[in-house]
């Protein structure tokens, strides 16, 4: 304790302690941007809290904050009564502040037992593993986890993989526990079995700072909301003084419809029929264990038609996807774009004839990230702003600066990195790339996952748009609101098969859902 | 009460990477000095032959560039393949291939007039090259085979095949038992100007201003670029990844290939064993070389000039103080591995507490 003693700052407040977390003041600049203005944030013993703002707004910023991955330019942070300088993450886990990334932080190539034995230093460096073994299947049971500790953790699904997550937390004691974004890519009875086991730390005295921008989850979970928006607090109070409305108003900054707006044109059931722009027949698709991922998908999508894939995430959609885009071998079956025959080829003859991506994993898939605004932007059809194999910069940055402004992405313009954008921006940006070139095929699998609401609206209408010019969509979906708003056709993928197929007129909520629950045997 | 943290940075400035870049060099070769030292010899006499006068003193610098040319080629070469996320280490072995084609060429066309002897045999040499780097190409893009296994065990069979050649065919009746071929022809020599090369530095200079254009301004460079930052996103925008292979270890061969043909019709005119060879290891300095210009080809100038410097000095080292064979070799080891390491220290940040 002595040693700690020179992290604490002089004056030592004497604040209430019941709170666990205590944020005065706390502001941080980067560069001429201000990520956070003197924010204040105070966590109760026992309490759910609920961090709610858009993408952009600083919940992440916040947390770094928390964590020790980032110095705050000014402020105050009090744990349990004491100032303190948060300068690693291992600080933060000194304090007993524990942070659960949006993506889990785990080593693939081990198992659960292994990569929870890198967090058990207090236990010392050779205990045996069957008492490691023990102890995690002791503490999950207690908090009612059920996870297999010698599976390696590339074979467990995202849920699990947050579980083992949780498990660490846990393992370090923690007092604090932060969750950023859990609920992103989880399914409906994952997300209640996460909220349950929150509910189960709360009663043994910890407590939860969760970070999210979904405002219905805010109100299921928390005890207590604060809202920030462009890097400040607009309010703070206990969940039961909010109302919906309101608190949509407060996150947003205006008012604007929760339903995506939907465009005059855009009427589904046009009977006229257009040529065929993606033929799937028959398709068979094995994913990465070796598991027949796909079973026997046939599709046809006409151009100026989107047909929307619904299914609880994990029923084939990614193989599918990632078959359809040229990033995974088929095993049987065809893959037809206008006619082509593109079945085993790679990406690049798909986008030659006329195929475009929108893909789930921005980061990985869509960005580069350390690469800037306008480099990315050309990423598909850099040889459109060439001549004789010189790239012309000029062209580039034009078309990028009007890119930038007819999608509304927020950037310090064309030269900056992308990997500085927000999650939003950098599918905004996507989306203007891939339209650019008025695709015959888009493919677009969850494109508004884990975008704030205005971000979501903006990316739906531009699929509508390109509906209207032509484009045939393939629409892959978690957001069955999503895929009813936006389809002519609705199918139901559940294991790998098409379980359900029906048009949006006669759609109806109750049957697909139980469809995807895989419920329903047409 | 003394505790050492590791801290990661997440702003990291331009002015910062130089003087990380710059201090990893000096603590490089300081090492290396001080394993000389550690051997007996002295430590001004080690710092004044291996750096200075390979600098300072005319007759040595002229030696200097005459290693920093081909030493600067094949590291603009090198730069392709790195930057696209292929870690060639076969520069030495294409090296050696562009000198036997370019002998070959010299030898079967004894006939040829001056001054297109000379361009017939680089081109012969920049093609030879190419081959020996389209072998890795094929291999990388079509089978995604280990680029750096393959790379290095073709140096050696270009090796082998440049022995075979010494002992076997071309070995000269002349050379009074030595394994070394015929001079080759007067008609194919590169003439110099008091001592430098001037035709082969200026090849030199204009391949970097090309190669800086490649890199930055055209689109086979932003491929290279999109591929060696995000592979995946790269491949799924529809970038030919047997293209950017191919392109990089062809063109990467090609420059070595020249480097080696413009070394044998410039300065060595005959094919020879170890310390005669043509090569001199010098396709290794030049990946260290291509790393200390961290991988931008204008950097390229200065890093090669500083390795053709180090090799001329190392090179002295060995003759005068009876240091072993390997000594320029480990030399370029340890600068390599500190400039690597100086990677850790533009990430991160050692932060060192002294308290109670």
């Amino acid at each position: 304790m002595e040693v700690n003693q020179t992290y604490f700052s002089l004056n030592t407040t004497n604040s209430n302690h019941d709170y666990v977390l205590s944020v005065r003041g706390v502001s941080k600049f980067f560069g001429s941007i201000t990520a956070l203005k003197e924010v204040d944030l105070d966590v109760r013993k026992k309490e759910i809290h609920v961090l709610l703002g858009e993408n952009g707004a600083g919940k992440t910023t916040l947390v770094n904050i928390l964590y020790g991955i980032y110095r705050p330019d000014s402020g105050v942070i009090n744990v349990f009564g004491k100032d303190v300088r948060i300068g690693s993450p291992r600080d933060a886990i000194s304090y007993g502040i524990v942070l659960v990334q949006q993506h889990p932080m785990l080593i693939d190539k081990m198992t659960v037992a292994e990569n929870l034995s890198i967090s058990f230093r207090k236990l010392g460096y050779f205990k045996s593993p069957k008492i490691i073994k023990e102890l995690i299947r002791e503490y999950s049971s207690r908090y009612g986890i059920s996870v297999d500790v010698d599976a390696l953790v590339s074979n467990l699904s995202f849920s699990e993989k947050q579980e083992v997550e949780l498990i660490r937390a846990l393992l370090l004691d923690v007092k604090l526990l932060i969750l950023d974004e859990p609920t992103t890519m989880l399914t409906s009875y994952e997300r209640r079995k996460l909220f349950s086991v929150l509910r189960g730390l709360i009663d043994e005295g910890r407590s939860v700072l969760l970070i999210t921008h979904k405002v219905v989850e805010a109100l299921e979970i928390s005890d207590w909301i604060t809202v920030l928006r462009r890097g400040e607090v607009v309010a703070s109070r206990p969940k039961n003084a909010y109302s919906v409305d309101e608190l949509v108003k407060l996150v947003v900054g205006e008012s604007i419809r929760a339903e995506p707006i939907v465009s005059e044109d855009f009427s589904p059931g046009n009977s006229v029929r257009r040529p065929e722009v993606l033929s799937v027949k028959d398709l068979t698709v094995v994913n990465d264990a070796g598991g027949i991922a796909v079973r026997g998908v046939s599709l046809d999508i006409n151009s100026g038609e989107v047909v929307g894939i619904a299914g609880v995430s994990g029923n084939g959609q990614k193989e599918l996807s990632e078959a359809l885009a040229g990033l995974r071998k088929v095993k049987g079956g065809k893959i037809l774009i206008c006619g082509l025959d593109v079945t085993n080829r790679g990406p690049g003859d798909r986008v030659r004839a006329g195929f475009a991506y929108i893909p789930e994993e921005r980061l990985r898939y869509g960005v580069i990230g350390e690469m800037n605004v306008a480099e990315n932007f050309m990423l598909k059809n850099h040889k459109s702003f060439s001549k004789y194999g010189l790239i012309l910069e000029k062209d580039v940055v034009e078309s990028v600066e009007e890119g930038i402004k007819a999608f509304n992405i927020v950037t310090r313009g064309p030269s900056e990195k992308v990997k500085a954008l927000s999650g939003g921006n950098i599918q905004k940006l996507i989306v203007a790339r891939e339209l650019r070139s008025n695709p015959k095929v888009i493919l677009a699998h969850n494109p508004t996952l884990g975008l704030d609401l205005k971000s979501a609206v903006l990316v739906r209408e531009l699929l509508i748009k390109a509906r209207s010019n032509g484009s045939g969509i393939l629409l892959i979906s978690e957001d069955l609101d999503e895929v009813l708003t936006l389809s002519d056709r609705v199918v139901v993928m559940y294991r790998g098969s098409i379980v359900y197929e029906t048009s949006r007129t006669t759609a109806s909520r109750d049957v697909l859902e139980r469809a995807m629950l895989g419920l329903v045997n047409v | 009460m003394f505790e050492l943290k590791v801290l990661r940075r997440y702003e990291v400035s331009t002015k910062l990477k130089l003087t990380v870049y710059t201090l990893s060099f000096v603590v490089g070769l300081s090492a290396f000095t001080l394993l000389e030292v550690s051997y007996g010899a002295d430590l001004y006499e080690v710092i004044s032959k291996l750096l200075i006068k390979p600098l300072t003193s005319y007759s040595d610098f002229q030696v200097t560039i005459r290693y920093a040319i081909p030493i600067g080629i094949m590291s603009l070469g090198l730069i392709l393949p790195y930057r696209s996320g292929i870690y060639s280490i076969g520069a030495e072995g294409q090296m050696a291939v562009g000198v036997i084609f370019a002998a070959w060429t010299a030898y079967s066309l004894i006939d040829l007039e001056s001054p297109y002897s000379i361009v017939v045999a680089l081109l012969a040499g920049t093609f030879g090259g190419l081959l020996w780097g389209l072998i890795p190409g094929l291999l990388k893009g079509l089978l995604n085979v280990n680029e750096v296994l393959i790379t290095l065990m073709l140096n050696f069979t270009a090796y082998s095949l440049t022995d075979y050649l010494i002992y076997g065919p071309w070995r000269s009746p002349k050379a009074y038992g030595f394994p070394l071929t015929e001079p080759i022809p007067k008609s194919f020599m590169m003439p110099s100007y008091d001592g430098i090369h001037l035709t082969n530095l200026i090849i030199f200079v204009l391949l970097t201003v090309v190669m800086n254009t490649v890199i930055k301004k055209t689109v086979l460079g932003y491929q290279i670029r999109a591929y060696g930052l995000n592979p995946t996103a790269a491949y799924s925008a529809g970038i030919s990844f047997l293209k950017v292979a191919l392109l990089c270890l062809a063109i990467s061969g090609a420059l070595a290939g020249l480097a080696g043909s413009l070394q044998l019709i410039a300065v060595h005119g005959r094919l020879g064993p170890k310390s005669w060879s043509v090569t001199e290891g010098l396709g290794y300095t030049a990946i260290v070389s291509a790393w200390l210009a961290r991988l931008e080809p204008w950097a390229v100038l200065p890093s090669a000039l500083l390795l053709g410097a180090l090799v001329n000095g190392g090179l002295t080292i060995k003759a005068v103080l009876g240091q072993p064979e390997g000594i320029v070799s480990i030399m370029n080891g340890i600068i390599l591995l500190s400039i690597i390491s100086a990677e850790f220290f533009i990430n991160y940040r050692l932060v060192i507490k002294v308290g109670r």
